[in-house]
């Protein structure tokens, strides 16, 4: 049914605008799979719902009936018992007002009374006892137990009506102390036997009822359990499902997150490449000048190495006595056709490594080092256009986990950066344009790099402009040059941030983490040891050039 | 090409950054018999160089070259009015650049990657052209200072015989005698080491000519 959504929404007549379109990064099939254990879900929620609901109606229902038997059984059993003992007294006063040795006088008179009160008593619990059963048989329509009772009740009710009018004709009859009209008694005694055998016959079967009604009331308090487990069941399942719904939720979240980061990874690696390649074209001039170099010496040298081996053919008593001077010089010349062929080679390979696509290898690496091949693949390309570079850097630092590329790569732009600034300053301020690199071990496990040139100061709201993509105020690049090295520097826990310098140019500081396992420059010595409180390197803020 | 008397030998000064085209060069020089003195950069060549020293020079310049780029050494020799023969090599030459070295008078201008063939015939010509001029300067030279050894009635006597004036004409115009204008003509002759009225005029005809070649047609 939720498949059928998206379809009614483009409706028929509109062109389905969203084929695809997987913008926020779940493919089809998982869209499918989420749907459909979405609906699952909400299908297993609906029933559990429902029979927790039937389930509490049930158990309300099965209490009210429990409550009712409480309420209406119990002391309609009591009432039954009552009624019979006072059936009881009232039977053995007759008994002993007809018997064999009747009491007399003031003696009987008492009895008399008694017996009246035993009459009253019992009349007033039958009223109850009737009224009672009345009551359940009105709203107790399973009950059909009670109707038997009431039948019961009633019937007794008429015999007690006879009993009484008996009674009342035998004490109207007899007010005397003496014994008369024995016939009388005897009737009288008769329909006590009858009463008392009704009165025997109604609690008999209120037994038998209210054992029943108990084991009613006992299977329904069973019911109620098992009704009461089955909605504790169906909501401890809930919450279990809902738990289980969260956490497929969720790691579907995790997972699509780690997905989005790498895909974020590629392609930040990919602009970085990119952008490696666009400063590759701008190297690539001055480095065929200088793979000229080597080519040009080459061939010069195997020039000369074969005018020599000709001048001596063409002298063969030459060649005869002066083979052995002639020999220094070709081995020279061989050595330093091996030595150019090697230096063109390493222009190549430096080039190659800088610009090949390929995964980021992260290691432990000297930053100085990366620093000195920077320098190297920047000199042989000519691109520093008569600027002086020079670097200052701390000897004994520890390593930093980076990809060497990377980092070269983003000195490289910094550098770079820098030369353009100051051979951009045209005008009275070019004398000795400079650009420096330093590095320095900080505290807290951390290295700084920084490039100081003496261009020209940029203003403050530029400075984090500069870091922005395609924000260029060169003709050529793309403009993402110092945003790439920003993230590839971020992306191995450093920072990179510019300042303009207090005197005149700018500089770009880089700081970066130590590689983990080796141990944070501050506190512990590291290295030298024998120089004690050796003074902490101050900070460098007033040495600019 | 082979004088009898004992030419001083040639130097070809080579001028780059990069020490193995440096060395190269010099091996290459050497194989064929001819002097290389290597500097890494042009203060330096411009301190030792003896522009009066004997000999034919030519100058292989790279155009990048630490300090001073070549084309900005090029212009500082000319300005220094070193007539040294030079020989561009550029890496990344583009047509501007050797245009504008030739006007400036460049005596060649060269592309790496050469050929050194190429590079030792256009140093052979450079050494050729350096010793034609140092042959016609030390000519004009000699031939300054034999006119300077000129007295000024030397001079006008010999304007007016290159003039084609009679010795006769110029004795009326000066109010001297004839006799006394041949003695001068004699002296004239003798001061320059020419022969005859014919060389004479050849002479100062180029004298006045000054950088147009010797009248010797």
């Amino acid at each position: 049914m939720a498949r059928h959504a998206p379809r009614d929404r483009t409706g028929p007549g509109t062109v389905d605008a969203e084929p695809v379109a997987p913008a926020d990064g779940w493919t089809q099939h998982e869209r499918l799979v989420t749907r459909r254990v979405r609906s699952v879900f909400l299908v297993l929620v609906l029933v559990l719902l429902a029979v927790s609901l039937y389930s509490g109606y049930r158990v309300r229902l099965i209490d009210a009936e429990i409550k009712e038997f409480s309420l209406r059984v119990v002391p309609l059993q009591q009432l039954i018992g009552q009624l019979q003992r006072s059936v009881l007294e009232q039977r053995r006063i007759v008994r002993e007002l007809v018997g064999a040795d009747p009491p007399a006088g003031p003696q009987r008179e008492a009895q008399v009374v008694s017996f009246e009160e035993a009459s009253r008593t019992t009349h007033t619990q039958l009223g109850r006892a009737l009224q009672l059963s009345e009551l359940a048989v009105d709203d107790s329509p399973p009950a059909h137990e009670y109707e038997r009772v009431d039948r019961l009740l009633r019937a007794f009710g008429v015999e007690l009506e006879a009993y009484e009018r008996a009674a009342a004709a035998w004490t109207a009859a007899a007010p005397g102390p003496e014994v008369s009209d024995p016939g009388a008694a005897d009737a009288l005694e008769q329909r006590a036997d009858a009463l008392g055998r009704r009165v025997d016959q109604v609690r008999l079967l209120f037994e038998v009822y209210a054992k029943s009604m108990a084991q009613r009331v006992e299977q329904l308090g069973g019911n109620a359990r098992w009704l009461v487990g089955g909605v504790a069941t169906g909501q401890l399942m809930l919450v279990l499902l809902l738990g289980a719904y969260l956490r497929y939720s969720i790691n579907r979240i995790h997972r699509r997150q780690r997905q989005q980061e790498q895909r974020e990874l590629r392609q930040r690696d990919e602009l970085a490449h990119l952008s490696r390649v666009t400063t590759a074209g701008g190297l690539v001039a001055g480095l065929a000048h200088e793979l000229n170099q080597p080519m040009q010496a080459i061939a010069t040298r195997a020039d000369a190495a074969r005018l020599s081996l000709e001048r001596h053919a063409a002298d063969p008593a030459a060649s005869r006595d002066t083979r052995d001077t002639r020999d220094p010089r070709l081995a020279g010349d061989l050595d330093a056709i091996a030595a150019q062929a090697t230096r063109a080679g390493q222009i190549i390979s430096r080039l190659r490594s800088f610009v090949a696509r390929r995964e980021p290898h992260r290691q432990p690496i000297s930053v100085n080092t990366q620093v000195h091949a920077t320098f190297a693949l920047l000199r042989s390309a000519g691109r520093l256009d008569g600027v002086r570079l020079s670097a200052r850097l701390e000897p004994g630092l520890a390593p930093v986990t980076a990809d060497p590329i990377h980092l070269q790569q983003v000195l490289m732009n910094l550098i770079q950066n820098a030369v353009d600034a100051v051979t951009a300053a045209e005008g009275p301020d070019t004398r000795d344009p400079h650009v420096r690199v330093e590095s320095q071990k900080l505290d807290g496990g951390r290295v700084e790099l920084r490039v100081v040139d003496n261009g020209p100061p940029m203003a403050d709201e530029q400075v984090e402009q500069i870091f922005q993509p395609f924000f260029t105020t060169k003709g050529d690049g793309l403009g993402v040059g110092l945003a790439i090295s920003r993230s590839l520097v971020e992306a191995i826990g450093g920072t990179l941030h510019a300042a303009a310098n207090p005197d005149q140019g700018m500089t770009f500081t880089v700081r970066l983490p130590v590689a983990t396992g080796y141990p944070p420059p501050s506190g512990v010595a590291s290295g030298r040891t024998d120089e004690p409180a050796s003074p902490p390197t101050p900070p460098t803020a007033g040495v600019w050039l | 090409m082979n004088p009898a008397p004992p030419e001083p030998s040639p130097t070809v000064y080579v001028i780059g950054d990069d020490p193995a085209i440096r060395a190269s060069l010099a091996r290459l020089l050497e194989e064929v018999g001819t002097a290389c003195v290597p500097y890494d950069n042009a203060i330096d060549f411009l301190r030792d160089f003896d522009a009066d020293a004997p000999g034919p020079v030519c100058l292989v310049l790279d155009v990048r070259i630490p300090i001073m780029s070549g084309t900005d050494f090029h212009k500082a020799l000319i300005g220094r009015g070193i007539g040294v023969p030079v020989i561009l090599i550029s890496g990344h030459g583009d047509i501007p650049m050797a245009v504008e070295a030739l006007q400036r008078g460049a005596f060649d201008f060269i592309e790496k990657p050469f050929r050194s063939q190429h590079l030792l015939e256009r140093v052979q010509q450079a050494l050729d052209s350096d010793r034609r001029r140092r042959h016609l300067d030390a000519e004009h030279h000699s031939r300054q200072q034999r006119f300077d050894r000129l007295t000024p009635r030397e001079r006008e006597v010999l304007d007016r015989v290159v003039q084609g004036m009679t010795n006769r004409q110029i004795a009326e115009e000066f109010g001297v005698s004839s006799q006394a204008i041949d003695a001068h003509r004699t002296r004239v002759i003798a001061k320059l080491g020419v022969e005859n009225v014919a060389q004479l005029i050849q002479i100062v005809l180029y004298h006045r000519g000054q950088s147009g070649p010797p009248a010797s047609t």
